[in-house]
């Protein structure tokens, strides 16, 4: 028989927000995060003095923020669902990351101590900081885990991705229990730089709009959100309170350049229809990814499986933060269907993904369907459910 | 104060600062692995510390030939003594 798979807990590391209720709280008021991060990006960063006190300095100077970011949401994530992983089966708990961009902050320091001093002067720990599966690697290791774990790299579609693999292992019955989610940094010179090129490249993202809080367009931010997941039967028997439950989830790949973004619908209808089922969705986080031809081929996508179906875009309050993005939507699909309560939306929209779910009560929000895409045509989607013990 | 009085406190210096912990209390029979938990990556990290503070080369000395503290500061010392020089 197959498991249900549920999840109970919820730990952020994002700009001007360290817990689920800062994240909720966040939407309900007009303050944003966003603001000018380089001469051609806009966003959000992280406060990393904010951080002081979570990861002990012997620890943290061997990594790179965006492993002491998937740290801390772990640790949070883990308290918010109650969880004390020395208690549990090891070998049946697993660890699934979602990232983008590696440890470019702890390498861009090293690379200058490459030429500037000699290869000698080259942190050891550089070896081990930088790449994608570091977070994964030291979660591991923090918590002596043993099953099955994997990191998973894919644009902004990370993290959906993840988290949709950590629920088919638990559904299967290879895990019980799931740590799993998205991390990354973006705020370095080297991964701006690179940003900066896609928006000079696609030239359609927010500039020369109006520079409001409000307003869309490629806006970067960063941080990590991770998830418990939980086998339903093993959470009600420990009377666990229950976010919501991951539905289905569907990829699809429409073959595009390899630094764009697919502008065919058709590929993402296919992936929400596979992810939806019979599900009907009572509301969509879609992709929105402030480039103006993905995003109108997204709102036609969106248009084709339901007409009426709302639309709203919270993660815009930070900005786009690519490897934790998909379990940062999966975090506020989790609130609305546990509150039965839409965020509200006060975006202007200049892209032309609908932003039409305005509103605060929902009297029976069942299913939210989320949108990732990536970079050469893939794309991603995946269901909550309102979880039901 | 003798130079291998001297080089013990640059040593216990570069080690405190790399461990962090005011609690820790390092001995001349403290052992780096058991006691510390330094592993042989830690170690290359003080040593590129103290090569940058003693113009000396501590390439060649092996992780698995450190014992103790008083150990560490003899293999370097037999180093200072040689004059091996730093290079990158």
């Amino acid at each position: 028989m197959t498991r249900r798979v549920v999840v109970t807990g919820i730990g952020v590391v994002l700009p001007d927000t360290q817990t689920v209720d800062d994240l909720w709280a966040n939407q309900q008021n007009d303050r944003s995060c966003i603001r000018t991060l380089s001469k051609h990006i806009r966003g959000s960063a992280i406060d990393e003095a904010a951080l002081a006190g979570n990861i002990a300095p012997r620890l943290s100077k061997k990594l790179d923020s965006f492993t002491r970011y998937s740290l801390i949401a772990t640790r949070r994530a883990l308290d918010d669902a109650g969880v004390d992983i020395a208690t549990a089966d090891k070998e049946r708990c697993g660890v699934f990351v979602g990232n983008c961009f590696g440890g470019w902050k702890f390498t861009e320091v090293e690379l200058r101590h490459l030429h500037c001093e000699g290869p000698r002067a080259v942190s050891p720990f550089q070896a081990t900081s930088w790449f994608p599966a570091a977070p994964q690697g030291q979660i591991t290791i923090f918590y002596g885990i043993k099953g099955f774990s994997k990191t998973y790299m894919a644009d902004r579609a990370s993290s959906l991705i993840s988290v949709a693999s950590a629920a088919n292992l638990i559904r299967q019955g290879k895990l019980d229990l799931a740590i799993a989610g998205g991390t990354e940094s973006t705020n370095t010179d080297f991964i701006k730089a690179a940003l900066a090129s896609i928006v000079a490249y696609d030239a359609e993202p927010a500039w020369p709009l109006p520079v409001t809080a409000d307003t869309y367009g490629f806006l970067v931010s960063e941080g990590a959100v991770f998830l418990i997941l939980e086998d339903g039967e093993r959470a009600a028997r420990r009377n666990a309170r229950v976010y919501a439950e991951i539905g289905g989830f569907g990829m699809r790949n429409g073959p595009c350049a390899p630094d764009q973004y697919t502008d065919d619908p058709k590929p993402l209808i296919r992936s929400m229809n596979a992810a939806l089922g019979h599900d009907v969705p009572d509301l969509v986080l879609p992709d929105a990814c402030g480039l103006r031809s993905a995003d109108s081929a997204e709102a036609a996508a969106i248009e084709e499986i339901g007409r009426h179906v709302p639309a709203v875009v919270p993660k815009m309050k930070y900005g786009h933060s690519f490897g934790a993005e998909g379990a940062l939507d999966i975090a506020f699909a989790c609130l609305m269907l546990r509150k039965q309560q839409l965020v509200p939306s006060r975006y202007e929209p200049s892209s032309p993904v609908p932003d039409r779910g305005a509103g605060t009560a929902h009297k029976n929000l069942r299913h939210i369907l989320i949108n990732g895409r990536s970079m050469g045509g893939a794309v991603s989607s995946l269901v909550i459910s309102k979880g039901e013990m | 104060m003798s130079g291998r009085d001297e080089l013990n406190s640059v040593v216990l210096a570069a080690l405190t600062a790399f461990l962090n912990d005011d609690d820790v209390d390092i001995r001349p029979d403290t052992r780096l692995e058991d006691d510390l938990g330094l592993d042989s990556t830690e170690i290359i990290d003080i040593f590129v510390d103290l090569e940058k503070q003693l113009r000396v080369s501590l390439k060649d000395i092996r992780f698995s030939d450190l014992k103790t503290f008083d150990g560490l500061v003899a293999a370097i010392a037999e180093r200072v003594d040689h004059g091996a020089s730093v290079t990158a």
